[in-house]
């Protein structure tokens, strides 16, 4: 315990020479932490409190093995399969983990992997002594917070994916849908709300992009990502400001620990936009540093315009390329993670979207084909997006016995983002936005080991702070204006484990200013200082029964202070020829999400059931004036930040049946209402109901093409009948169904696999437009896509 | 044995240097006034009686662009049935001295047209008086010819990378022009 004195008398000691301001104080705590965590004397120590579960079953019929023996070493901790094959072991302590599984007539086998969270193994056990090595590990899904409603994309699910946007990928999780700007922009929306009401973790560091843009995509590149988690819940009070609606958690894989080299290689082309993406990763160790592992990592796209079925959609090329370094070591009780990554995006906005006043928009509602057909091409020309963002992390964390472990985590963002527009006086090289936006933070966290060998907790603080700043020479008048804002945070979340129970409780306090300036009318610069504060908590509990039933729910009260948007806007909003206007004046929006899931697992059945009810009061919403704004380019509506009460509420559905040996059928569904309760109308751009359906048959042989799979899909998007009156420029596009097919195979190259892959999306061609995309008014939405991809591993 | 004094000591000193490279960087960094340069404040378009006479002046003219206060449009009556010819310019008087935008748009013929439409009931009809460097009309020069005593709205339309070529669009029907808008203003006209 001596360093916790030491920051105690280093602490004193500069608050009677009162060498610094007071506010400084807890960045000066910080830096003490990365300087004491060095020192400090190293220790073994634990927090085993993960839990592994799963189910042993015969490769060759997928019946279920009972009694078979699972241990996990080096714990030892043991237990027996039941007659359905499930195993449940609790304690685990996190880092690798050998397990030794045995049964009847069969040899004892060793499975070895890394285990980080809650986990849950499908084991197929070949039941034959000579081809013991071909045990393998199907799914593995991990459950973190259990009162928590989560869903996961990793492994098989993840990699096929790969070469999808952000945005895109996100769509296949039951309750996410997808917000668009054109076939090039995509960003996520959870349960109906999306931009500043979500909050991204990539690598957990909180993105920190200029998100309040629907136009602005996350800028992350999935390749990054071993693991994406989505939580549903309000979870502000371990992740922040913005988690209001969910969380996407962006995860790496975990550093390799040893000396040997190895790596992935993804290769896919796409014949809508004739679209190469190209994928690496090399990881390995160090022979003179045990422990130390690295990887790099980077991809490279580049796609021409995109096809409806009916014509070409010209200026939707784009070209992105990214790459990242990671290196850490764990020595002892201590450990350090370092990582930078860089992406860059160009992106082409269709052509025919960019228009100049009302009478534009009213000719393009009126055509039915966009008004703007060229040639396929591979230019990218303005209107367009050029997009850098920087992200550096440095991580350190101390493992105490019996006591908890302690955290450190600091990340710099870097954003530079510029619009290109067509202008006049050969100022199209010259951006029409140019900002840099610079985000530094700071989070501390300490999480407790079991007291009482039930309460387990983690507390923390965390400090964020970010400056916009715009590029000069544009020659024209800044959307965003130069600002100044620091954010505060404090939280402590206690959990109680018992057998089949588990109860959560957390509490959060928040404290942000925004210091901003701005030109007024009359050319003077103006400063405007805000400050908002609030609490936030969250309330949970997880239920299980047994190995079949699973049931959670999840209250949580958040709240988000207006954003830089909301705030300041003003001006002409290209796409959609209105004028936004922000406000000062308004206030922060409060939230109570609550929401429940309950899961359940019986062969031949698998179903999962989300509900939840969302109730935000002063919700900050665009309502159009009456009067509309003259100008020398016609007359705009004018739309002005407001505030309301809503509430949003929905069911999220995802069921699998196994109809016959190896034919699983799945079925995933989202329905969202959301509702302005002072006006009594619907609120706009809401999901429309979603439902898909699809077939899946694996094919099992024991040659070197393995893991065969075909599956075939329907995806259907009902039309969105609930619209406010009086807001929206055209009606909602009609429903459409969307068949979509693919087939999957591992190929045996002497050790390595060779993945391959075929996907036909839009196999029909059918040409449709989507409620959730700001450039349905010009445009139908891309045609048929074929996609090859490869993946090798080595 | 572990000196605390020594720990101080070191540990204050990185922690100034650290705070002096942190805050060091807050230099003052005021925003920078931008320059709008493609802001358009003013059009005018002037109408001289081909027999001679007093001109005719259409303006409008919003000084601090779009939102603020809004624009003051003038219109000056014409006369019936004579035939003027119209010069329009386009300035940006926000800037010091104005800037001529007109002769930017002169000098990116190619890419602009001004047409000019009447609601019915106004005796007015049109002629465009000028060529771009193709030969196709671009409209800062015209001939307007006025009939009997009438009143009604003319709109003036400045399109940006219209389709010159599309039908109708030479005799200056916005119906195929395409493009967009980059000025479109109504003025009440009066012939008396």
């Amino acid at each position: 315990m001596l360093h916790l004195k030491i920051i105690v008398l280093t602490f004193a000691t500069m608050l009677q020479k009162r060498i610094f301001h007071r506010s400084f104080l807890w960045i000066l705590f910080l830096a003490e932490m990365f300087i004491l965590l060095p020192l400090a004397s190293w220790a073994q120590g634990q927090h085993c409190n993960l839990l592994l579960q799963g189910k042993v079953v015969d490769t060759h019929n997928g019946e279920a093995l009972a009694f078979a023996n699972v241990i996990a070493a080096p714990q030892q901790i043991g237990t027996i399969t039941d007659e359905s094959g499930h195993f449940v072991l609790s304690q685990i302590c996190p880092g690798p983990l050998e397990m030794v599984i045995s049964h009847l007539g069969c040899e004892t086998l060793r499975l070895k992997f890394d285990i980080q969270s809650d986990t849950t193994l499908q084991i197929e056990l070949e039941h034959h002594v000579e081809l013991l090595e071909s045990i393998t590990v199907v799914s593995k899904r991990v459950e973190g917070s259990a009162t928590q409603t989560k869903s996961t994309l990793e492994g098989a699910k993840l990699d096929a994916l790969m070469g999808k946007s952000l945005g895109e990928s996100l769509k296949s999780i039951a309750g996410l849908n997808t917000l668009k700007t054109g076939p090039t922009i995509s960003k996520p929306i959870i349960h109906g709300l999306h931009s500043s009401r979500i909050l991204l973790l990539n690598n957990g560091i909180r993105q920190e992009g200029q998100e309040w843009g629907s136009d602005h995509a996350p800028e992350i590149d999935p390749f990054v990502a071993n693991r994406i988690t989505v939580i549903k819940g309000a979870a502000a009070v371990q992740y922040g400001l913005g988690a209001m609606s969910g969380v996407v958690l962006i995860e790496p894989a975990a550093l390799p620990k040893n000396n040997t080299m190895g790596g992935q290689i993804h290769l896919i082309g796409r014949s809508n936009g004739n679209m190469g993406i190209a994928a690496g990763e090399l990881e390995g160790g160090w022979k003179k540093w045990k422990n130390f592992g690295w990887r790099l990592q980077a991809s490279l796209r580049r796609s021409g315009d995109l096809k409806a079925p009916a014509y070409s959609l010209t200026n939707t090329a784009m070209s992105e390329r990214s790459f990242s370094l990671a290196a850490g070591s764990q020595t002892g009780a201590l450990e350090w993670k370092t990582y930078y990554s860089y992406f860059q995006t160009t992106l082409g906005i269709l052509r025919s979207a960019h228009i100049g006043n009302l009478t534009d928009l009213e000719a393009a509602l009126q055509s039915e084909r966009p008004l703007f057909i060229e040639d396929f091409s591979y230019e990218i020309q303005n209107p367009k997006q050029l997009v850098r963002h920087h992200l550096a992390k440095l991580e350190a964390s101390r493992n105490w016995e019996n006591i908890g472990k302690l955290q450190l985590i600091y990340g710099f963002q870097f954003n530079h983002r510029q619009e290109f527009d067509l202008r006049r006086g050969g100022r199209d090289d010259i951006p029409a936005i140019d900002l840099d936006l610079t985000t530094h933070s700071i989070a501390l966290s300490f999480a407790h080991l079991p007291w009482r060998k039930h309460l387990s907790g983690k507390m923390g603080i965390s400090g964020l702070y970010q400056q916009n700043r715009n590029v000069p020479g544009t020659g024209v008048r800044p959307l965003i204006p130069w600002y100044n804002s620091p954010t505060l945070g404090i939280y402590w979340i206690e959990k109680w484990i018992a057998n089949k129970w588990q109860v959560e409780a957390g509490l959060r306090y928040d404290y942000k200013t925004i210091q901003a300036k701005r030109f007024d009318e009359q050319q003077n610069l103006q400063t405007i200082n805000l400050d908002f504060n609030g609490f936030t908590f969250n309330l949970g509990a997880f239920y299980q029964p047994g190995d079949r039933w699973m049931l959670s729910t999840n209250l949580g009260t958040t709240f988000r202070p207006p954003n830089i948007s909301e705030l300041f806007s003003d001006g002409l909003h290209h796409a959609v020829a209105a004028i936004e206007e922000g406000s000062t004046d308004l206030q922060i929006e409060k939230a109570w999400k609550w929401i429940n899931s309950l899961k359940f697992q019986q062969d031949p059945w698998q179903v999962e059931i989300d509900a939840y009810f969302h109730l935000i009061n002063d919700y900050i919403f665009l309502q159009p004036d009456a009067t509309p704004r003259l100008t020398i380019r016609g007359a705009f509506p004018v739309f002005s930040y407001q505030q309301t009460d809503a509430w949003l509420w929905g069911v999220d559905f995802t069921g699998q049946l196994e109809v016959y040996k190896d034919l699983l059928l799945r079925i995933k569904g989202n329905w969202v209402r959301a509702k302005d309760v002072e006006k009594d109308q619907p609120l706009i751009y809401i999901p429309a109901d979603r439902v898909e359906g699809s077939l899946l048959y694996a094919i099992h042989t024991n040659s070197h093409l393995k893991d065969i799979q075909f599956s075939c899909g329907l995806e259907h998007t009902s039309r969105q009948n609930r619209t406010p009156e009086g807001v929206d420029y055209a009606p909602s596009p009609q429903g459409f169904i969307l068949v979509n097919a693919a087939i999957s195979g591992n190929v045996l190259l002497g050790k390595q696999t060779l993945g391959i892959h075929l996907k036909l999306e839009n196999l029909l061609n059918t040409a449709y437009r989507d409620y959730l995309d700001r450039l349905r008014y010009y445009a139908d939405s891309p045609g048929r896509n074929f996609e090859f991809s490869i993946q090798y591993k080595f | 044995m572990f000196d605390l004094k020594l720990f101080l000591r070191v540990s204050l000193f990185l922690i100034t240097g650290v705070s002096f490279l942190v805050f060091s960087g807050c230099k003052k960094d005021d925003p920078v006034q931008e320059n709008e340069e493609e802001l358009i404040t003013t059009l005018s378009l002037v109408l001289t009686p081909d027999g001679g006479g007093t001109p005719a002046a259409f303006v409008f003219r919003d000084l601090d662009g779009d939102g603020g206060n809004t624009p003051i449009i003038t219109a000056d009556k014409l006369a019936a049935n004579t035939t003027y010819t119209g010069e329009i310019s386009l300035l940006n008087e926000a800037a010091n001295p104005s800037e001529d935008i007109a002769a930017e748009v002169k000098a990116e013929s190619l890419e602009h047209q001004f047409f000019f439409a009447t609601t019915t009931g106004l005796n007015i009809s049109f002629a465009y008086n000028d060529q771009d460097d193709n030969g196709n009309p671009l409209g800062l020069s015209i001939k307007l010819l006025t009939g009997d005593t009438s009143t009604g709205a003319l709109r003036v339309t400045l399109r940006h990378e219209p389709d010159k070529d599309a039908s109708g669009v030479a005799n200056g029907d916005l119906t195929n022009a395409g493009g967009e808008t980059d000025i479109e203003v109504d003025f009440t006209v009066e012939i008396e």
